[in-house]
């Protein structure tokens, strides 16, 4: 049973439950972090640079377009809402800046999809600077994700197998 | 023992002297689809439409490797140094290069378009090869990988190299060979040579153009080279032994002084001095490759037709080219090589291929998929060659083809009587129907028709004579193929009946028997491979085996509109869409077609009209008439219920799945490829939440479907040309010529950019008025402002049905034949001439079927008096035009010389053509009274009508509710002429 902070309870104007929710979900990272390794790997084989045979691309664009649709704003949005007070709060530095350059390149990859989904690429600047910046930000976005989230990530027994990580945090 | 050893040591010393003459005599190289290796222990064969190679051990035929490796393996060529066999496939269009020990295979090399011959230099290390179809020769090296691309004349086919680097290459369909020195990269072509064209008003002597050069033999001491071909002669109706001639044409080699031996060329038909047994001269056909025996004195040819083998003794005569002329022995003496012996029916089918070994002669017979082996008896002079072991080895261990393609194949090959004396494909071993129809039906069609139309050396031609090929044909072919086959065989070939001297049994083309009728199934099956005619009368093909596509591969046009709803619109209402069902006038005609020639000739029509049913296997239009449907209103809303439908006309995904043109000379010669296209996830799904996702994700990464729609030849005329030039089926006559009219004229001047003007720059753009200046639009919704943008209205002649739905098109269809043409008015020694000045059309004006477009000059002249001199071009109250009008038209003729009217088809003479060309003018005089009162005044309309009132008055019985068509007036000039002060 977790009893949360007075000053929280106190100020929030949500209800008792959901304010409980809201705190616990900063922490609920696995969902959240699953989806975007899924978004990451169903997007990777639609780089054009590598040219993945057109049968593997159209499942993945299919994925893609699924878990950004439905993962990212279900999932993902939540969490890291929630998540931006531990951002905002860490006593460590690197998480800080980590973080706050993963809300601006989330921004981004979020506004560039939804435009690419819902407007399309119609071949025109703004649709190729969308394209880029989506891709641009993912692979930037993507680092920055595995090293922020090393310690506590859904990744840990890969890490380990790889000899990465040899404690448990 | 010693007896065994000295025995072994002769053979050693025989074995090295054999390696030692065939390393000299294979100083130069050649192309060829059955080689042997350098040390003559094992021959390699390309085995065709088996699609396979074969290595097989001349020791012990038994001992064969067989490596399956695509769809029409063609050449071979040995790399000794590399231990590497490189193979083309001109249908799979790949290059192999394999192990030439295990044949397996070590790089795939694709090489568009109809890779063919290929020959090793061992100097560059490198393969060339030639590509058929895109007339090009490309260098591969050991690594698979392109080092050399040139262009080349067109249709480069068999190469050879010489030892200096001089490399030949013959020009199968062009009667050219052509020369590139080889010593220095990249090559440079040094020469090219045109094989002479004699021609003769005695149609049974040998004459023609020369064509099928496939494969160069050249001499071991390379001072000549055999080239084996055909002759066309096609200036005259086909006819039994006079249309097609074999030969064989000499080329002197001197470096340098390089040409055609024209005394040496070898006029086969009855020039070879050699009789049968009733002491008649003995007639081969479809001479193919040819093999100098080690020491240059006999040349062996195989007549793929006839299947013989004819062997020519160089034993005695002159030889020598630089010697040529200064013989004393006269005339006889300096003819060349003589025919000395022809082994008649060799065992197997369609010998091909030949490798000389020793005194041993291997012939692959490309349709039986074996080797006969013969003994050529040596060198001398009396040497006879006699078979020694019949199907010596078999190339294949199981044939891939259907047996009846297989039976179909081999009787398209067949010009052998003997072997079926009942009933031969062929009279007297004369010719088969490869003897023109080259590798089967495909692009080089379009030197089947250029052979008969331009022959300018033809004395025979008559110049109103439009049929270019097979005439007689009671269906058309596609109406009733077995007929009609039968008609061809009989009156070109001399086969099935025709002639009777070696026991051939009549046989009538509509009641044949069984075994005929049999036979020509099979051949129907070989005709309508993919590669092929799969829909018989049309060219239209799809790139799959199957002969029909399932009708769900299909997407409705409506379902581009969501993006694309600019382009959408104008296709909708424009006559490509609309030209099956819903335009009535079609539906009457290829009804007529239907029940005059046999139903099946209806593919014919619908090849162009409407693809999509054809290639569903539907055999007619479609019932519902939509000629007033506007904005493809009824598409969208079918669409909300399915992706799928065969679209009318030519739909979006119809035309931007042509993978591939052929001009043939018209007939939709293009290839279609459903398979092959990137579908996006719930893209042809029925669910409308499926589509409208899939649609999300095309927007999201719309590079592959961009791409999948895409082809570099949009703005080819050629693109156009295959079905706005047509020609009829089996008699190839050109019916419609618009894009062979454009080509010669000058319009198509890419030099000149300003001036050159393609199909798209008048027929796809968006603004009529401003025609040569870039119009910008969108194509996709919300894309980027193109800075000019394809209109897909396809404006052309057709106001009338184009503005049954949109007042636009009718607007800009108007607006494009006013830009057409030019009036001027002049008298000429008391004549009123009114030229009418072609400047704007780059085409003959009128142009499509012309009989049925009506452009005449409506003229009254009255004097000054005011008397009405002239009154002509007027339509009577019914809208019929008097027989006197002066017409800008051709009027098509029968073979018997009537009118055809709408059996176009039938069009075998040209009894009237009055159109303007392209760059052109034609003048119309009026003869004046003597007693005129000058000045006169003089008004001119160039009066145009899209269908002659009398085939409006037919379409209407059958749709009453189609509105007659406006008489359009497209140039006035009212001029006062013979004044005083007039010039």
């Amino acid at each position: 049973m977790t009893t949360l902070p007075t000053r929280l309870t106190s100020r929030s104007p949500l209800p008792e439950a959901a304010a409980g929710y809201w705190w616990r979900l900063a922490y609920r990272h696995r969902a959240a972090e699953w989806t975007l390794y899924a978004l990451l790997l169903t997007g990777l084989p639609l780089v054009a640079w590598w040219a993945a045979d057109w049968p593997l691309q159209r499942w993945s664009l299919a994925l893609h377009g699924l878990l950004g649709m439905f993962g990212a704003p279900l999932v993902v949005a939540p969490f890291w809402l929630a998540h931006r007070r531990l951002l905002q709060t860490s006593r460590k530095a690197f998480l800080r800046v980590t973080g706050r350059l993963m809300e601006i390149l989330l921004l981004i990859i979020a506004v560039s999809g939804v435009y690419l989904v819902g407007w399309g690429n119609r071949g025109d600047t703004l649709g190729a600077v969308m394209h880029w910046a989506h891709l641009i930000a993912t692979l930037t976005f993507a680092p920055l994700l595995l090293r922020h989230a090393f310690r506590w990530s859904v990744l840990r027994p890969l890490w380990r197998r790889l000899g990465w990580l040899r404690t448990t945090p | 023992m010693s007896r065994v050893s000295r025995s072994t040591g002769w053979r050693g010393l025989t074995a090295l002297v054999c390696l030692l003459v065939c390393v000299t005599a294979s100083a130069a190289v050649s192309s060829g689809g059955f080689i042997a290796s350098p040390d003559g222990d094992f021959l390699y064969s390309a085995n065709l439409e088996a699609g396979s190679v074969s290595r097989i051990a001349v020791e012990d035929p038994d001992q064969r490797i067989e490596r399956h490796l695509g769809r029409d393996v063609r050449r071979l060529a040995l790399a000794p140094d590399a231990g590497l066999l490189a193979v083309t496939d001109d249908l799979a269009e790949k290059l192999w290069l394999l192990d030439a020990d295990t044949l397996e295979v070590e790089k795939t090399l694709s090489l568009a378009k109809k890779p063919f011959g290929v020959v090793y230099d061992a100097r560059n290390r490198l393969f060339w090869v030639t590509l058929f179809e895109s007339a090009e020769l490309v260098g591969v090296g050991l690594d698979g990988k392109i080092r050399q691309r040139l262009g080349t004349a067109d249709t480069p086919r068999g190469l050879a190299l010489l030892s200096d680097g001089r490399l030949l290459v013959s020009h199968a369909m062009t009667g050219q060979v052509s020369l590139y020195d080889t010593s220095r990269l990249p090559p440079k072509r040094v020469k090219r040579i045109d094989l002479a064209v004699e021609q003769n008003p005695d149609e049974s002597v040998s004459q023609g153009l020369p064509r099928r050069l496939d494969d160069i033999a050249v001499s071991p001491d390379e001072s000549v080279a055999w080239l084996p071909h055909v002759l066309w002669n096609f200036d005259h109706p086909f006819q039994f032994q006079s249309t097609v001639f074999p030969a064989i044409s000499e080329l002197a080699l001197t470096p340098g002084k390089e040409r055609e031996i024209l005394p040496w060329r070898k006029q086969l038909f009855q020039q070879i001095n050699l009789q049968n047994t009733r002491n008649r001269t003995l007639i081969t056909s479809n001479p193919t490759d040819a093999e100098f025996s080690a020491s240059g004195k006999k040349v062996y040819v195989t007549m793929a037709g006839s299947e013989d083998v004819l062997v020519f003794d160089r034993s005695r005569g002159v030889h020598d080219p630089e010697k040529l002329g200064h013989s004393k022995r006269g005339r006889g003496t300096e003819s060349g090589a003589q025919a000395s012996q022809l082994v008649r029916d060799v065992p197997g089918d369609n010998p091909r291929g030949l490798v000389a070994l020793g005194d041993k002669l291997y012939v692959q017979n490309a349709m039986s998929l074996d080797v006969t082996r013969l003994n050529t008896g040596g060198d001398s002079p009396f040497a006879r060659v006699r078979v020694d072991t019949p199907h010596w080895a078999k190339l294949v261990a199981e044939d891939p083809l259907p047996a009846p393609v297989r039976r179909g194949k081999t009787i398209f090959n067949d010009a052998n009587t003997a072997e079926n004396p009942d009933y031969p494909m062929a009279g007297d071993f004369w010719m088969s129907c490869d003897s023109c129809h080259v590798d089967g039906f495909n692009f080089t069609n379009r030197y089947l028709m250029a052979a008969g139309e331009a022959n300018p050396h033809g004395p025979n031609r008559s110049p109103n004579t439009a049929i270019t090929g097979h005439a007689g044909l009671e269906h058309m072919v596609g109406g009733d193929f077995v007929g009609d086959y039968i008609r061809m065989i009989q009156d070109t070939q001399g086969g099935l009946g025709e002639d009777t001297r070696d026991g051939a049994k009549p046989v009538d083309p509509d009641h044949p028997p069984a075994v005929v009728k049999t036979a020509m199934d099979d051949l129907h099956a070989y005709v309508t491979r993919r590669q092929n005619l799969p829909y018989v009368s049309t060219w239209l093909r799809f790139d799959r085996d199957e002969r029909f596509v399932h009708p769900e591969e299909w997407l409705s046009s409506a379902s581009c509109a969501g993006c694309h709803s600019t382009i959408y619109k104008q296709w909708a209402n424009s006559n490509h869409h609309f030209m099956g069902a819903s335009n009535p006038y079609y539906r009457v005609v290829e009804d007529i077609a239907g029940e005059s020639e046999g139903e099946g000739f209806r593919a014919w029509c619908l090849g162009c009209h409407n693809p999509q049913r054809l290639s569903v296997g539907k055999k007619t239009h479609a019932d519902d008439n939509r000629m007033f449907d506007r904005d493809g209103q009824t598409l969208l809303a079918e669409y909300r219920d399915t992706s799928h439908a065969l679209d009318e006309g030519t739909g979006c995904l119809f035309c931007h799945r042509i993978t591939r043109l052929e001009d043939a000379g018209g007939n939709a010669a293009f290839t279609v490829n459903l398979k092959d296209r990137p579908t996006y996830p719930g893209e042809t799904s029925g669910n409308p939440m499926l589509r409208w996702f899939s649609e999300r994700l095309i927007g999201a990464k719309p590079k592959v479907h961009a791409d999948s729609y895409s082809q570099p030849f949009y703005d080819d005329a050629r693109f156009c040309g295959n079905c706005h030039d047509e020609f009829s089926p089996g008699p190839g006559s050109k019916i419609v010529g618009t894009y062979q009219a454009w080509k010669t004229s000058s319009f198509n001047d890419p030099a000149r950019p300003e001036k050159q003007r393609s199909c798209i720059d008048c027929h796809m753009h968006g603004d009529i008025s401003r025609i040569g200046e870039p119009v910008p639009g969108r194509s996709t919704d919300g894309g980027p402002m193109k800075e000019n943008m394809v209109s897909h209205q396809f404006t052309g002649a057709n106001y009338h049905l184009a503005g049954l739905r949109s007042d636009e098109q009718r607007r800009m269809s108007i607006a494009l034949l006013r830009t057409a043409a030019k009036l001027e008015e002049r008298l000429d020694d008391g004549r009123l001439v009114v030229r009418v000045r072609n400047v704007g059309a780059a085409h003959k004006l009128p142009t499509g079927v012309s009989d049925f477009r009506q452009l005449w000059l409506q003229v009254t002249v009255t004097d000054a008096s005011g008397r009405e001199l002239i009154h002509s071009g007027f339509p009577d109250a019914d809208g019929n035009l008097p027989e006197d009008s002066r017409l800008f038209r051709k009027v098509m003729g029968d073979e018997n010389g009537r009118p055809v009217k709408l059996h176009f088809w039938r069009f075998a003479r040209m009894l009237e053509d009055t159109r303007i060309p392209a760059d052109g003018y034609r003048d119309e005089a009026f003869e004046l009274p003597a007693d005129v009162e000058w000045p006169i005044t003089v008004d001119s309309k160039l009066q145009f009508r899209i269908y002659p009132q009398w085939i409006t008055d037919r379409v209407q019985q059958a749709f009453p509710d189609l509105p007659t068509p406006d008489i359009i007036t497209l140039n006035h000039l009212r001029e006062t002429l013979g004044a005083a002060d007039a010039d």
